[in-house]
């Protein structure tokens, strides 16, 4: 579809009375290959494309989405989303608005070395066989085992009555492996993954090998291990749990459609919510970070958000209108899942960064308590009340790691543990490819260095 | 000739030996609320079609969207170019004969299909009234209320074909209370339906509710004791189990229930039936993802696990028959699963109980492969000597799946839909520990 023709279209809506509009065209090419327990279990490929119309009507917004694109059709879906945005007219106490940004007219590509689309799917399939057998190899007791390959292109297209023209190309690759190991009776699962804003080049290096044989042995190495007692204790988390508390737990926390509704970080700017040696940033790069977001879905260009300084709380995450409500500048993080979405207030790559220890030191002076390492997801509240399942974790007794663990889960408050935190590592480390839900998915990144604090760590039988 | 029959077929052209298609369209009406506010009302209109082509057993999907004539040839033909050249699938023995497929009552309510999106819009703001005149001290922090009206057909080159139209309306509500810069708990409360009959201004004194109960929490005291799942956790729970009685995970060696048919594997008191002819479910359907029909069975009996859920893949690499559960030709998915409901009230329920918790939302895992059960409880209350003593705050409840269905010591006499698809009771479980910080 031609932009000239978004571009009449956004001038359409304003001619019918909207103050603003946007359309985004997106384009997305994926294909993924499934390999379980030695089998090649599905090969698939997909080709979408929809609009989403925006438009801002006396202060209340109205939004359609079509997947028929064709002009008769983003025509009817203009004028639908004048008639949702009349439809909540009487029903908004407070007019949206928009702060004021820079209007861009902008064409980029994410970097990538081999475009996956003209990888031969044979080839794709191969690798993720060889994989998938990799994970089998290590043990008699891997019993399950499912290797998961997946590439996505994504061409969005940005278009605003104000002149903006954003084109933003990424392409998207990731890996997962996930086993479960079986012994006498007893099944311990694994998982790892790995990806990126990156091309083929991912598959073709160590990195998933890596996760194929760490997830495998980590299965294994686990069937024999009790879980811990629970309660409140001393732990040094790793980088990735790190990752999944700084997103979860606070990040959220510091977006501001969520302080606007009221959660823990509202109206505390300017005060200490976190140790002194915490900062904390969300960052729209770096370049291959999964989350690598140069642009939003308002056509905003990134920028770095320093959420906190030593401890101190000194920013949060906008969109226009959110920025436009708190008299702050908008920061990039408006980001939608794709056509069908409008855009929200999003993170992009959102990580701690390092201090000074090294992380064998951190275990090494730590007398008693937990070292707990990687995550499989959980949940937290605008409290900052969260709960996080823990892949494993290790007994720490007078600076050694002496007993393994499984069925792990931390929880607490993220300004507690924050505030808690008495050693930061220098192994800085980025890399955790997930997605985020917020009622809308969106590919996210995080990370940091080894830190300790204190926890409540719970277990089960 | 559909454009499913005519682009399976032309697979079959192409050189497939078989063809599966699927094509689906819907039209959504929605409104969201964001902080105490309509933020968007919003129209969609979703097209998809998606075909499965199988050469010497070598499976590949493509999916495509904004579908015409043309684009659907050309999905069919990047679909077998895709076969062609990946490995086969080893386990994989053909589609399943078409079979009749059974009617199914109460899945499209033409009042859905006639709302506008100002009545849609006129519901959010009931839902939002709802939740202000609970109190002042509680927001939304996000709510929606939605309104889709879907049309799936399906065609086999086996033979199977199947057409479905239904309607969704739902609606949920994301509060939190706030005193005296004391932030509560998130509290949810959702429900879906086929028909109009979602109320949402109880979705919102609901979710209003628990959000007021989550201030003023007292730590709770770590004890081995009584779990009281309110129906958002049961159901939590009852999707797990579910996992477990997949017939794929049974095959793979991933569920515990494995080579556990006719045994007892939960107290008698539980019986789940996974039924995909449920009137007006959420998840019934006359046919399933491979265009076979559903049915209705019982896979836990007085506590006695008499089946496994199946496709015809996973059926056959079980010896056993398909039972309608196909998410896809290779993948299986419950439909609704409906829990039993018991004899007692929730006042019997709780006054049986020596030391124990409610708890009404559960934040944490519930990995079906060992069981492991460790989370937070959310909107939780203590219970000692049959009575509900106070809301507690930062509780964690550690217990294991398979233990957890053994020891179940009462369920309520009420059934409830959740939005998940699991229509179950309250249910009371023992021996759970609890570890808090008081």
């Amino acid at each position: 579809m031609d932009v000239d023709f978004l571009h009449k279209m956004v001038e359409e809506a304003c001619s019918m009375g909207a103050s603003y509009a946007d359309i985004r065209l997106q384009e997305l090419e994926a294909s993924g290959i499934s390999v379980k327990n030695g089998s090649m279990e599905e090969a698939s490929v997909s080709r979408r494309r929809g609009v989403g119309v925006r438009v801002l009507l006396e202060g209340a917004w109205g939004f359609s989405s079509t997947e028929v694109v064709r002009e008769e059709e983003v025509r009817r879906a203009v004028a639908n989303a004048l008639k949702m945005a009349k439809t909540s007219l009487g029903a908004r106490r407070r007019k949206a608005g928009l702060a004021e940004v820079p209007i861009r007219r902008v064409s980029l590509s994410s970097k990538v070395a081999e475009n996956p689309v003209h990888v031969d799917p044979g080839e794709k399939a191969g690798l993720v066989l060889e994989l998938e057998k990799l994970m089998r190899s290590r043990s008699p007791a891997v019993k399950d085992t499912h290797a998961f390959y997946g590439d996505v292109l994504d061409r969005r297209v940005f278009v605003s009555s104000e002149g903006g023209e954003v084109v933003v190309e990424k392409t998207r690759v990731r890996f997962a492996a996930y086993v479960v190991a079986s012994e006498n009776g007893a099944l311990s699962p694994a998982y790892e993954a790995v990806g990126g804003v990156k091309g083929f080049e991912l598959m073709r290096g160590e990195e998933p090998y890596k996760a194929a044989e760490s997830a495998a042995e980590r299965a294994v190495r686990l069937l024999k291990a009790r879980t811990p007692k629970g309660g409140l204790a001393v732990a040094v988390l790793d980088n990735k749990l790190l990752a999944l508390i700084v997103h979860e737990a606070f990040g959220h926390c510091a977006e501001a459609d969520l302080v606007l509704s009221g959660d823990v970080l509202t109206g505390k700017l300017g005060q200490r919510v976190a140790s002194e040696l915490v900062t904390i940033v969300d960052d729209p790069g770096p370049e291959h970070a999964y989350g690598w977001t140069p642009y939003d879905d308002e056509g905003v260009e990134g920028r770095k958000v320093v959420i906190v300084e030593e401890g101190i709380l000194k920013g949060y995450m906008h969109s226009r209108e959110t920025a436009a409500e708190m008299g702050a500048e908008p920061t990039g993080n408006a980001r939608a899942q794709d056509y069908s979405f409008a855009p929200i207030v999003r993170m992009r790559n959102t990580y701690m960064e390092p201090g000074d220890w090294k992380p064998e030191e951190i275990i090494a002076e730590t007398r008693e308590g937990y070292y707990l390492k990687g995550a499989l997801g959980g949940q937290a509240d605008t409290n900052g009340e969260f709960m996080f399942a823990v892949q494993e974790a290790w007994r720490i007794e007078r600076g050694e790691l002496t007993e393994a663990y499984r069925g792990v889960a931390v929880s607490g408050s993220a300004l507690e543990v924050l505030s808690s935190v008495d050693a930061v590592g220098r192994d800085f480390k980025i890399g955790f490819p997930g997605t985020c839900g917020k009622g809308q998915a969106a590919p996210v990144d995080g990370g940091g260095p080894h830190i300790r604090c204190r926890i409540m760590v719970g277990g089960a039988r | 000739m559909s454009l499913v029959e005519e682009v399976a077929r032309y697979a079959l052209k192409l050189g497939a030996e078989e063809a599966f298609a699927a094509l689906s369209r819907a039209r959504v009406y929605r409104a969201e609320i964001e902080s105490d506010e309509i933020a968007r009302v919003s129209s969609a209109v979703v097209e998809r079609l998606s075909i499965a082509v199988i050469k010497d057993r070598r499976i590949a999907t493509a999916t495509v969207n904004d579908v015409d004539r043309d684009t659907a040839m050309r999905c069919a033909e990047r679909a077998y170019r895709l076969a062609l050249a990946v490995k086969p699938n080893e386990n994989w023995r053909g589609l399943p004969e078409p079979k009749p497929l059974p009617a199914v009552e109460g899945l499209f309510d033409r009042r859905i299909e006639l709302l506008g999106a100002e009545e849609v819009v006129d519901m959010a703001k009931h839902l939002l009234d709802a939740a202000r005149e609970v109190s002042g001290k509680v927001s939304l922090v996000s709510a929606g209320v939605e309104a889709a009206v879907a049309e799936t057909e399906v065609f086999s080159t086996a033979g199977a074909h199947g057409l479905q139209r239904t309607t969704t309306f739902g609606a949920n509500a994301i509060a939190v209370a706030k005193e005296a810069g004391v932030v509560g708990s998130f509290s949810f409360a959702s429900d879906a339906s086929r028909s109009l009959d979602v109320d949402v201004e109880q979705i919102a004194q609901e979710a209003a509710s628990k959000a007021l109960e989550s201030l003023r929490l007292k730590p709770a005291p770590t004890f081995k004791g009584t779990l009281l799942l309110d129906r958002d956790f049961a159901a939590e729970v009852f999707l797990s189990l579910a996992q477990a009685y997949s017939g794929y995970n049974v095959w793979s060696g991933s569920s515990p229930l494995a080579g556990k048919l006719n045994e007892q594997v939960s107290s008698e008191l539980l019986t789940v039936v996974d039924d995909g002819t449920l009137p007006g479910g959420l998840r019934s359907s006359s046919f399933d993802g491979e265009g076979s029909p559903t049915l209705r069975k019982t896979v836990i009996e007085r506590g006695t696990l008499r089946t496994y859920i199946n496709n015809t893949f996973t059926a056959r690499l079980l010896g056993m028959q398909p039972t309608g559960n196909a998410d896809d030709l290779l993948s299986v998915a419950p439909s609704n699963t409906v829990v039993q409901a018991g004899d007692m009230s929730l006042e019997e329920m709780v006054g049986g109980v020596e030391r124990g918790l409610f708890v009404s939302r559960f934040s944490g895992m519930i990995r079906f492969q060992d069981g492991v059960i460790s989370g937070t409880a959310k909107q939780a209350f203590y219970v000692e000597r049959g009575e509900r003593k106070y809301p507690v705050g930062e509780c964690m409840v550690s217990c294991n799946l398979y233990d957890l269905i053994r020891n179940i010591s009462g369920l309520g006499r009420e059934q409830w839909r959740t939005s998940y698809g699991v229509y179950t009771p309250v249910v009371r479980a023992e021996n759970v520990t609890f570890v808090g910080k008081a």
